[in-house]
């Protein structure tokens, strides 16, 4: 673990970035790819985050949480490029056409079947938003850091976002069962 | 107990649910812990799902990117030693610089140039607004202000343009130059009401409360000076300095440290400078001045001679002519001392060259008017001077830097430097520092010259039985007034930079009263004169890491009050 709260000279600076973008490069990208669809503008907006780092550690800015300060940046770098470039920035809706899409590319049928069924209609663009966030392993007080809300809001989107999926999955998982066979003979012992 | 929300038991997942209570309460019941399961799967199975959705890269483009980062940080790190901003160099003018952007400031040149500039912008933003005194028109201060802001904005933006991010930082030397602007105006505001522009000076520079009010030597012409041009006499109190260097004028490497040879009359003479001796460099016209410090040939000589010869009134009455022709050519720093029989004035001591030693022999002939003078010089041998004392001297030059008297010269230079503007290098201020200590050893070594002249004179006189004779007591008030100004320079040069506990903390007032014996004076002057030597050399030139002038039995304030009674004293003898 760092001592981000010291300063360093650039060498050391440097290396700790390197670390940093070896652990968190994947996840930082797979969030800026959830809201650009060009992939070379994501991949620039990733890398400009650990420039970022690494300028704002040598002039000795403190960093207590390094990855939320990461994911922060890179938030605000997708909406000033969006402001700036009038971005195709895409609504939550593409998303989830893209989403299938992809999912529909994919042979490993299983899981993707299941995200296929998930609600991602239901949730509203802020759950979303730390579901995602959330899913990067970002912890709740990394998320409350990165959108600027406290701690307990996070969990209360979160949760309710869970919710709704969890509601759909239990309903999903009773249609699924009465459509076997075992089941229809069941209830037409019952019926009889 | 009731059971744990959704929220809370996400919390829980990730131990930041504070409540300890609810913690224990999962931890027995099986209802949560079940309904843990069901929200944990759900959330596992969505953030799989997110992260699914977006393909994986492949592994070269993860290696291409880490290459791309190194590059860039590679860049970055040039950027960091790269010029400073605008901003930077109004940080570096407070001394607020960070460590790395100082380093880069004090190599470079550009860097220190723009510096420099901003400084001479900054001082001229300063006195305009000085000029405005406390009466003006609010709207006329207005004007002005808003004046100097937009040309300093202007010089800004024109100044350094080598970081990418400066252009953030360009609207913040504005905002500074503002509060300069405020500060000096409510300053100068001030300083009109209170101190009328009244120049305040400490009393640690005004020398009058010690300094006789008027030369205190009624003497006939031709009067003593040690600054006389060859053939004729000294005139009046010498001058302390020759010349005046200004401060922060010349790099470390033109001010060599001051070595042993420089005060003890081992050096070259001056005059050996020159081969013809209306071309010779006299004492008071070179760089450097060298005092005479007996060395131990010409010690050995005069004790000779004083053993062998028993004292005469007429070879007493020989010896003070010598002398005063000695001061009178400017040549009794030189390493030559007179001898009387009676008959002719016998010069003897070493000179360093045979060309040095003609120049000599030719102005004392020339000053002595007929007089019979006689010369027993020497070649001297440069290496004179034990190979310990060598030593002691070189381990003073290669002392380690930290030392306590050190570091408060070194920061009164570098605060000297900020307040005229100059870049507060180290080598600069180093060179500063070696120049203050030459100085101060310089008027160290003439003051004990001169001492010294006093008590032999005054020693063999009164051995003789000679009395108050008007070439005795024109040689002695010459010497004595030598003594004073140098005194008074010493005292100058330490209160101008040495805080007083290093030099003044166990100085008493001095009453000049009592019983007057000149012997007895000049004798206890010498011995104050080697006491402040003593302390001036440890405090400057020892071989210690550590300093401390406490550690001497007086201190130089007080030798310096001493010394500055027994002039008093001897003058009053001498009338």
């Amino acid at each position: 673990m760092y001592d981000y709260d010291t300063p360093g000279d650039p060498a050391r600076v440097a290396w700790e970035t390197e670390e940093l973008f070896v652990e968190h490069r994947e996840s930082l990208m797979r969030y800026v790819r959830y809201r650009l669809s060009d992939f070379s503008m994501a991949e620039d907006i990733a890398q400009e985050c650990f420039i970022r780092f690494f300028q704002a550690r040598c002039q000795q800015e403190i960093i207590e949480q390094p990855k939320a300060w990461l994911f922060r940046v890179a938030r605000n770098l997708v909406i000033d490029h969006g402001r700036t470039n009038k971005l195709e920035l895409l609504g939550d809706d593409e998303w989830r056409i893209i989403e299938a899409d992809l999912i529909a590319q994919d042979s490993e049928a299983d899981y993707r079947l299941r995200v296929s069924s998930l609600p991602w209609h239901l949730l509203t663009p802020i759950e979303m938003e730390c579901l995602r966030l959330r899913a990067e392993g970002l912890k709740f007080r990394e998320v409350a850091e990165v959108l600027n809300i406290t701690i307990s809001t996070v969990a209360s989107y979160v949760a309710r976002a869970v919710n709704k999926l969890r509601e759909t999955q239990v309903g999903h998982a009773r249609k699924s069962a009465c459509e076997t066979p075992h089941y229809r003979r069941a209830t037409a012992i019952r019926d009889e | 107990m009731r059971h744990l929300t959704t929220e809370e038991l996400l919390l829980y997942a990730t131990s930041e649910l504070d409540d300890r209570a609810l913690c224990r309460h999962v931890r027995d019941c099986v209802d949560c812990k079940a309904v843990l399961v069901e929200v944990q799967e759900t959330f596992v199975g969505a953030a799989v799902a997110i992260r699914a959705s977006v393909p994986t890269e492949p592994f070269e483009a993860q290696a291409a990117s880490l290459a791309w980062l190194r590059a860039h940080i590679a860049a970055e790190t040039e950027k960091i030693g790269c010029c400073l901003t605008a901003g930077e160099l109004l940080l570096s003018n407070e001394a607020q610089l960070s460590a790395e952007r100082a380093v880069h400031l004090s190599g470079c040149s550009r860097c220190q140039r723009e510096a420099a500039n901003m400084r001479v912008l900054l001082a001229g933003v300063e006195e305009e607004l000085r000029s405005l005194t406390a009466d003006e028109p609010v709207k006329l201060k207005a004007a002005a202000l808003a004046e100097l802001e937009k040309r300093l904005t202007v010089e800004t933006k024109e100044a350094v343009t080598a970081r990418k991010p400066q252009t953030k930082i360009i609207a913040f030397p504005v905002t500074r130059v503002r509060e300069y602007a405020a500060v000096a105006v409510a300053a100068a505001a001030a300083f009109v009401i209170w101190f009328g522009f009244q120049v305040v000076q400490p009393p640690e520079l005004s020398f009058d409360r010690f300094m006789p009010a008027a030369p205190a030597i009624a003497v006939s012409a031709p009067e003593p000076v040690e600054s006389a041009r060859p053939g004729s006499f000294p005139q009046a109190v010498e001058a302390v300095e020759s010349t005046r260097v200004e401060r922060f004028e010349f790099a470390a490497s033109s001010a060599a440290m001051p070595t042993r040879e420089a005060f003890t009359g081992t050096v070259p003479s001056p005059l050996a400078s020159g081969s013809a001796p209306e071309t010779a460099l006299l004492p008071w016209e070179a760089p450097e001045l060298r005092a005479y410090r007996p060395t131990e040939t010409v010690s050995e000589t005069l004790i000779a001679t004083a053993q062998s010869d028993p004292i005469r009134k007429d070879a007493t009455e020989s010896v003070i002519e010598g002398f005063w022709l000695l001061a009178g050519t400017g040549l009794w720093k030189q390493d030559i001392r007179p001898v009387g029989n009676g008959e002719n004035i016998i010069f003897t001591g070493s000179v360093a060259e045979a060309s040095g030693m003609a120049a000599i022999e030719s102005k004392l002939r020339s000053a002595a008017d007929g007089r019979s003078v006689t010369f027993d010089l020497a070649l001297r041998d440069d290496s004179l001077g034990s190979a310990e004392r060598v030593m002691t001297f070189e381990q003073a030059a290669n002392r380690p830097a930290g030392g306590m008297v050190r570091n408060s010269l070194l920061a009164h230079y570098r605060d000297a430097a900020r307040r005229s503007f100059r870049s507060p290098r180290i080598s600069l201020l180093e060179a500063e520092l070696e120049r203050y200590v030459s100085d101060v050893l310089r008027h160290d070594s003439e003051l004990l010259a001169h001492v010294h002249v006093v008590h032999s004179v005054l020693s063999r006189a009164d051995a003789a039985g000679l009395g108050g004779s008007s070439t005795l007591n024109r040689l002695i008030k010459f010497h004595l007034a030598g003594i004073a100004n140098r005194e008074a320079a010493i005292y100058a040069k330490l209160s101008e930079v040495l805080p007083r506990r290093y030099w003044n903390y166990r100085a008493k007032k001095v009453v000049p009263e009592g019983s007057i014996e000149a012997v007895d004076e000049s004798g206890e002057l010498l011995a104050d004169a080697l006491g402040l030597d003593e302390i001036l050399t440890t405090i400057f030139v020892s071989g210690s890491a550590t300093l401390d002038a406490r550690d001497s039995e007086r201190s130089c304030g007080e030798r310096l009050a001493s010394i500055r009674s027994h002039v008093a004293r001897l003058r009053r003898a001498i009338h």
